[in-house]
């Protein structure tokens, strides 16, 4: 029976030590149901571990999780049967055609004929393969190889996907064909994606968790990320004409960190501060000084500064 | 309690069997007992005898035991250095589906290469095909697949390549021929310590593929205490290596690490 809740992926106490290293250190969040989640950190930081012990390919040294309500460690068959697991590696079966690679993990799964074949012949034709289904999976490039390892975890229709760097090493096509895709999954299945492709992961996810040596950080939206990148938003006001005036005296005003010229434009580093406390100011200021404002705009910084820095934190 | 899903184990040797016939070298390896089969013949029509009989037996003998091994062996090794093992485990089928699933196809298929060299013999020389015989060559075959598998795992743990893996295969088998073809030609017999030694049960085993009665099963049925102690040996290491190789499978997640 399949158990239904909001909360769909809830690690409590997670741990994984290799001997005497620890490699995943108590990690506790949930991912609700519907939900695209984005898990980002810098490299060795135990992504793809904590996604190995998600889908049961590993246990927790301690702690536990749960997946769609079963419990990794008590009920792995029931866990493995609720995810479509997207390892970073495809791991095909290079001697076999596509068809065959997907029929094998469909038996596994304990799909029966006539299903079995549809099954195989929809999700092969929902990653765009049709027509390359009868070659052997050996000649396949990456990108198709990505495709065929994403088929492989919709096979048998799982409610949660986890998939680990499903958008590196391929082309921009398949980049965007595969991010699309995973996009039209959103909110019918729970989906955790690891990768290092930020502006990927900010149009795909909806909150973030980023971990660092194997603890966890900060969760929360890519909204929520960058605020809490302090000091490093910028604001661009386009003048009729700009002059060195106007750039020393926003230098003054408190809460301006930076004020340089960039051509038409006045760029701003600000600190924290909300920006409806800081903008009439700057407007009061520009206005004392007859400068004409033709915009003002406040440039989002980038996650990856935000995603830098708190690489570089001090835990 | 582990329960074992036919259904699963049967699609997991199916894709083995594929990827196995896949590999032209592997078709030509599975000839070995036919080869070994004419050398028989060979030895028989022309009387050739002694160390050459031996020697020449022992070989080809020792080979056809060893190749199981050495294939299951490989399937588990190759599989951790692809990391082709990673979706597999993440599908649900358990560690003992994993074993059994991936150790059948090369007890099936060396079994029925096993058999079918019995044929020259029994067309040729008008041998008679004893059912106890078969059933010595195919436990024969059946634990060597399974001490290959265990061996594939254990070994994998420290090394990830093939010509390492190979090395304790090629050990062993130097040990099996040495023992098996010097032994009992220098000493006129073996020693009452070799009833101990799989050896003693899988010479046996090749001797009764060339006469085809009496089977060392047979034997063993009838009470003959070396046999019954050689196949015990055999069938007591396999047992070990499959608990260790169990415990070692549930204890640590040395395939993806």
């Amino acid at each position: 029976m399949v158990k239904t809740m909001s909360i769909t992926v809830e690690l409590r106490g997670l741990t994984k030590r290799f001997r005497n290293h620890v490699v995943v250190d108590n990690l506790s969040f949930d991912v609700k149901r519907g939900e695209v989640f984005g898990f980002i950190g810098p490299n060795g930081a135990g992504k793809t571990t904590t996604l190995r012990m998600l889908s049961c390919v590993m246990k927790p040294t301690e702690g536990t999780a749960k997946v769609n309500g079963y419990d990794i460690v008590d009920e792995p068959l029931q866990v493995k049967s609720s995810i479509g697991y997207c390892p970073e590696e495809p791991s095909l079966i290079d001697e076999l055609s596509a068809s065959r690679n997907l029929d094998f993990y469909a038996k596994i799964h304990g799909i029966k004929n006539p299903d079995r074949d549809e099954r195989v012949e929809s999700v092969i034709a929902l990653v765009g393969l049709e027509g390359r289904e009868r070659e052997r999976v050996g000649v396949f490039s990456q990108g198709m190889r990505k495709k065929l390892s994403l088929a492989r975890a919709l096979l048998h229709n799982p409610p949660v996907l986890l998939l680990d760097e499903p958008l590196s090493s391929v082309d921009p096509v398949t980049r965007r064909t595969v991010r699309d895709f995973i996009m039209s999954l959103a909110g019918e299945k729970t989906i955790m994606i690891s990768s290092h492709d930020l502006g990927e992961i900010e149009k795909l996810c909806g909150r973030l968790a980023f971990i660092r040596d194997g603890k966890l950080v900060a969760t929360g939206t890519p909204d929520e990320f960058r605020a809490a990148d302090k000091g490093t938003r910028r604001m661009e006001i386009r003048l009729n004409s700009v002059t060195p005036d106007f750039v020393e005296s926003l230098r003054t005003l408190p809460h301006v960190l930076e004020a340089e010229k960039e051509g038409d434009k006045i760029v701003l580093s600000l600190d924290e501060t909300p920006l409806s406390e800081i903008t009439p100011m700057i407007i009061d200021m520009l206005q004392s000084l007859r400068a004409t404002i033709l915009e003002i705009r406040e440039e989002r910084t980038p996650l990856e500064d935000a995603f830098i820095r708190l690489s570089e934190d001090e835990p | 309690m582990t329960t074992i899903r036919i259904d699963r184990v049967v699609s997991l040797a199916e894709k083995e069997t594929r990827v196995m016939l896949y590999h032209k070298m592997n078709l030509i390896l599975l000839t070995v007992p036919l080869f070994y089969s004419v050398i028989s013949i060979l030895y028989v029509r022309t009387g050739t005898s002694g160390i050459f009989f031996s020697f020449i037996i022992g070989f080809t003998g020792t080979l056809t035991v060893l190749l199981p091994i050495q294939f299951t062996n490989t399937i588990f090794i190759e599989e951790r250095m692809k990391r082709t093992i990673e979706p597999i485990l993440s599908s649900p089928i358990t560690s003992s589906e994993i074993i059994v699933g991936k150790t059948l196809p090369m007890v099936t298929l060396s079994t029925l290469t096993g058999l079918a060299s019995l044929l020259p013999q029994l067309i040729l020389m008008g041998g008679r095909l004893s059912p106890l015989a078969v059933c010595s060559i195919v436990t024969a075959l059946i634990v060597s697949s399974f001490i290959g598998s265990c061996l594939g795992i254990l070994l994998s743990i420290k090394f990830q390549s093939l010509q390492a893996v190979s090395l304790p295969t090629f050990i062993l088998f130097f040990f099996l021929w040495i023992t098996m073809s010097v032994a009992p030609s220098s000493a006129g017999g073996y020693a009452p310590i070799f009833y101990f030694s799989p050896t003693y049960y899988l010479r046996q085993v090749i001797l009764s593929t060339v006469e085809v009665s009496p089977s060392p099963l047979g034997l063993v049925w009838t009470a003959e205490l070396p046999l019954a102690l050689s196949l015990g040996a055999m069938i007591f290491i396999a047992g070990a290596l499959i608990v260790l190789t169990a415990k070692v499978f549930e204890w640590e997640d040395f395939l993806t690490r």
